[in-house]
């Protein structure tokens, strides 16, 4: 038998052939058409109807009410319907639609009739209120003269519209009668208006639309989000616990192809098939959108755009790449069908709980929600279609999802088709938890990814606290140190604890010790000219400027922290996140990519990490700050990598961020060397160069420092 | 061509006791041999048969398949290996054509070879008049048909058969059971988990009687009846259930 040999394009190719056959089976059964095709067109259409009855009536914009008011005496009517519309209500003859055309349609219109019975034709609801004058024909509208008149407004109080009626003609009354004192007043030479206080009522526009305490602009995303939850739902189950329960599983767990093979299909199916769905749903409430006319009201004046959707669909890619990963995860554990099903029930009332509570109307994308997933998605989605998402909070949402999703395969990767999963009535649930039976030199990708996945929201919680640790200078450094040694320190030590990844090789001596230390100390004090100079450029292609308020704080914060002892800020704030940042990112993460990926894409991922934690911080400058950031974490890597340790880049790092601090102990000294700490501008060109030299010079010393062999072996990665 | 040595599986349990699925099992097949590995339900064949795969990884021994071990190189254990599951079913929306040919496709045949291959065991099996039905609609006996063909698209050296004829009527059977007989003249080892003992008495060259995981007798028939005392298959299996552990101490 011909048996093709297996390269990495035939990898890809085989995985390709296995999605189609996932999506040829998925998408042959009639419940995913229905799932996919059918709810949306149902759904939507359903949906704007109960819109327009809870939502779109409690905003008030449903169609303007017409009264009908009846007179006993036509003179009286005629009388009245002069004085109603000189108080500026829209009165026509009964009927008269030509007349109704070309009035205000955003205000009620008063339609007037005559008829004797108004009593009668209230209780047939043929009119809502009736006029009647008492004693009738008396109706003068002169202000040369004394005028009273007493009026009787006819209502049934158990009719809603006929109480809305006599309460609207009763409003236009009150404003005539002024209107006719204003008058009578200014006969009578009498300088003061009939209303001494005159009230007007002003209408403030909220920031989005809101009806019951809800925020509707939030719904789209949230209701989109469901959908494609939904979309997912059955083709996870069925090509994972009803494959096992069909007796396929074990037949494909037999041949000869890595089980993340057979996964990985299984994941861009439910990828394909809940993207599918998403964009079933999108299209069809675009449609249900254009044709009801609600994009003004759920979006703001600008309505919806198809730059808006187009985002949203992005996001909802994002969001069926992380949930997919999760159900694929669930339901690999399950025996059958219905097992899989129970799993999810409560997998979906924890998913969105967080989703429905980012539907209220002051939540904002900030804080621990933007690492929270779905709440994020959702809160994004309605940014971003109010178009006022921010750079640096999408770029977070975009992060913690993925490597959530990271996460999700690596989980779902180790539960499919493993031993205890496979035969759950032979094997314990134990093996999946079950730690390597041998030290391992480096943490695996998925290890790594679960780290970083914990560690995100972990450090934006603390981050939070943080900030509420008081004013206390002092107070807030030592909190800083325990965040950094809890994130940094603490979390991935319990990985490699649980994992049993030797911690020694990340501290390995390198050889030539003192050139290569010297080199990082070199390039510690040289670095920041690269950096502070990006940063300059970045600033200024943004257009962004440091405003005064900023300016003062840093002033403010500058001035604390100089009534400080130097060495303790050294120590908090430069020397402590140095040591554990490195032991993180290039001791932990760097070796664990770089047991699957190149060098160059371990360094490049391991930098913007780096970077993408220093952004968390709320800031204006969070861009440059990313930027600045992941250059270092560039060098910071590349000499991890040359070295084998972290020891040479924890120098490097401490250099640098002591860099940052030390000016500002020095401020008075340096200005007298025209030296200001505070720069908005470029640097001289000189220190420019001298820095790009000294860069360079210790870059080339830590080059020919560090022997071949050294990187290669030393790192703990590669053997 | 199959080699079993000192194979065992242990099974943890709750409160931390272990269940010996199988307990120090060995016996080789060669190949034109029909190694009948018989037992009760729960005995440790299917057990026996998932860790010779490398399904299942042994607890301690081993197990070889062309001298590859199938705890260390399972993919080439694989490649050789074509596996009727006792409760193996057929994806419902795809036809037995698109199946097989999916089958072939994931043991690396190329498709023209896959393709006169389906030709060959749909005219042998007798598939063709409902290769492009739905699996779905297909009756109890043409789907084990086509699972059989199914471990056979990639001409394994090896079968491993685990209850093949299980829910088949006397001519669903007749028909694996002659197919069997047609792989053992091919010259392929097999090994075959059946409660049909008459049928196995007929096919099988030689047998391993399982009982509580260990094999408590082994050879051929005549061997196995100067070993139990016994002269038919299902007396020797009655005889087994009474006096299990006497019968191995006889075996070993």
């Amino acid at each position: 038998m011909n048996v093709e040999p297996s390269s990495s394009n035939d990898r890809i190719r085989r995985l390709g052939r296995l999605t189609l056959k996932e999506l040829r089976e998925i998408l042959r059964d009639r419940r995913t058409i229905i799932t996919l095709v059918l709810m949306p067109l149902l759904m939507y259409p359903l949906l704007s109807v109960a819109f327009n009855q809870f939502f779109v009536s409690q905003l008030n914009v449903v169609k303007t009410p017409r009264y009908k008011l009846g007179f006993d005496q036509e003179r009286e009517g005629q009388y009245f319907a002069s004085l109603l519309h000189g108080a500026g209500l829209q009165v026509i003859n009964v009927g008269d639609e030509q007349a109704a055309a070309e009035l205000d349609s955003d205000k009620p219109i008063v339609e007037m009739g005559f008829t004797p019975q108004l009593a009668e034709q209230l209780r047939e609801y043929d009119i809502h209120v009736g006029i009647r004058f008492e004693p009738p024909g008396r109706a003068h509208l002169d202000p040369r003269h004394d005028l009273s008149i007493k009026v009787e407004l006819l209502y049934r109080d158990d009719w809603i519209s006929s109480r809305e009626a006599a309460a609207y003609v009763e409003k236009y009354l009150s404003i005539a009668n002024e209107r006719f004192l204003d008058a009578r007043l200014k006969v009578l030479h009498v300088t003061q208006p009939a209303a001494a206080i005159r009230v007007v009522r002003q209408r403030v526009e909220d920031r989005g639309a809101t009806a019951g305490g809800v925020s509707i602009t939030a719904i789209v995303p949230f209701i989109l989000i469901l959908m494609t939850v939904t979309g997912a739902v059955y083709p996870a189950i069925d090509l994972t616990a009803g494959e096992r329960e069909r007796g396929t599983l074990e037949v494909l767990v037999a041949a000869p192809i890595p089980r993340l093979g057979v996964l990985l299909a299984k994941y861009v199916a439910v990828l394909t098939v809940a993207l599918l769905t998403a964009a079933a749903n999108m299209l069809t409430m675009t449609v249900t959108i254009l044709v009801g006319g609600f994009g003004k009201l759920l979006f703001g004046e600008a309505g919806i755009s198809a730059g808006a959707i187009a985002a949203v669909f992005a996001l909802l890619l994002l969001f069926a790449a992380f949930f997919s990963a999760v159900l694929l995860a669930v339901t690999s554990t399950a025996r059958s069908f219905k097992e899989a099903q129970a799993y999810l029930i409560p997998l979906m009332l924890v998913a969105l709980a967080p989703g429905v509570l980012s539907l209220m109307p002051d939540v904002e994308l900030s804080g621990l929600l933007l690492v929270t997933p779905l709440a994020n998605i959702v809160l994004l989605g309605r940014d971003l279609l109010k178009l006022q998402a921010s750079a640096s909070a999408t770029a977070i949402v975009v992060a913690s999802t993925l490597l959530y999703a990271g996460a999700a395969i690596g989980v779902a990767a180790r539960v499919f088709g493993a031993e205890s999963v496979l035969y759950s009535s032979q094997s314990g649930w134990s093996d999946l938890f079950r730690a390597p039976r041998e030290s391992q030199n480096a943490p695996t990708i998925t290890a790594a990814t679960f780290c970083l996945a914990f560690m995100l929201p972990a450090y934006i919680l603390l981050f939070n606290l943080l900030s509420q640790a008081g004013s206390d200078l002092v107070v807030q450094q030592i909190s800083g140190v325990v965040m950094t040694v809890a994130v940094f320190g603490a979390i991935p030590l319990v990985a490699c604890r649980l994992r049993r990844v030797r911690i020694g090789p990340a501290f390995h001596w390198p050889h030539h010790p003192i050139a290569v230390f010297a080199a990082a100390l070199v390039l510690g004090l040289s670095f920041w000219v690269i950096s502070y100079e990006a940063v300059q450029v970045i600033h200024h292609l943004r257009g962004a400027t440091f405003d005064g308020k900023s300016l003062e704080a840093l002033q403010e914060f500058a001035g604390k922290l100089r009534k400080l002892p130097l060495a303790f800020t050294l120590l908090t704030m430069a020397l402590v996140p140095a040591f554990f940042e490195e032991w993180f990112f290039r001791g932990y993460l760097f070796p664990a990519l770089h047991t699957k990926t190149t060098t160059a894409t371990a360094i490049v991922v391991s930098a913007l990490a780096f970077g993408l934690f220093h952004a968390i911080n709320p800031s204006p400058l969070a861009p440059e700050r990313v930027v600045s950031t992941t250059l270092v974490g560039l060098v910071l890597g590349w000499v991890r990598w040359r070295t084998g340790s972290v020891l040479p880049g924890m120098v490097l790092h401490g250099v640098n961020n002591a860099l940052v601090l030390v000016p500002v102990f020095y401020e008075k000294q340096l200005a007298e060397l025209g030296i200001g700490t505070l720069h908005t501008e470029h640097l001289p060109a000189a220190w420019i160069a001298g820095g790009a030299i000294a860069v360079c010079v210790a870059a080339l010393v830590l080059f020919l420092s560090t022997s071949s062999e050294n990187h290669e072996t030393s790192s703990g990665v590669r053997g | 061509m199959i080699e079993v040595r000192e194979l065992t599986k242990r099974f943890p349990l709750a409160g931390g006791e272990k269940l010996t699925a199988v307990d120090a099992v060995s016996f080789a097949v060669g190949a034109g041999d029909v190694y009948g590995l018989l037992g009760a339900n729960g005995a440790g064949k299917t057990t026996t048969l998932r860790m010779i795969l490398g399904l299942l990884r042994p607890t301690s021994g081993w197990a070889t398949i062309d001298g590859f071990r199938s705890d260390e190189f399972p993919d080439e254990v694989k490649r050789r290996v074509g596996l009727v599951a006792a409760h193996a079913g057929l994806y419902q929306y795809l036809s037995p054509r698109e199946m097989l040919l999916f089958f072939a496709d994931l043991y690396g045949v190329r498709t023209d070879t896959a393709r006169a291959e389906l030709e060959r065991l749909s005219n042998l099996l007798g598939l063709t008049e409902f290769i492009d039905r739905p699996s779905g609609t297909l009756s109890t006996g043409q789907r084990q048909r086509v699972n059989l063909a199914r471990a056979l698209i990639h001409r394994p050296p090896v079968m491993l058969l685990d209850e093949p004829t299980l829910g088949l009527d006397v001519l669903g059977t007749q028909v694996i059971t002659e197919f069997i007989d047609h792989l053992r003249e091919g010259g392929k080892a097999v090994i075959l988990c059946t409660h049909h003992l008459d049928e196995a008495e007929r096919i099988c060259t030689r047998f391993g009687l399982m009982h509580r995981g260990r094999i408590v007798a082994e050879g051929n028939l005549d061997q196995l009846r100067e070993q139990t005392g016994c002269t038919t298959l299902i007396e020797m299996f009655l005889k087994l259930s009474v006096r299990g552990p006497a019968l191995a101490g006889a075996a070993g």
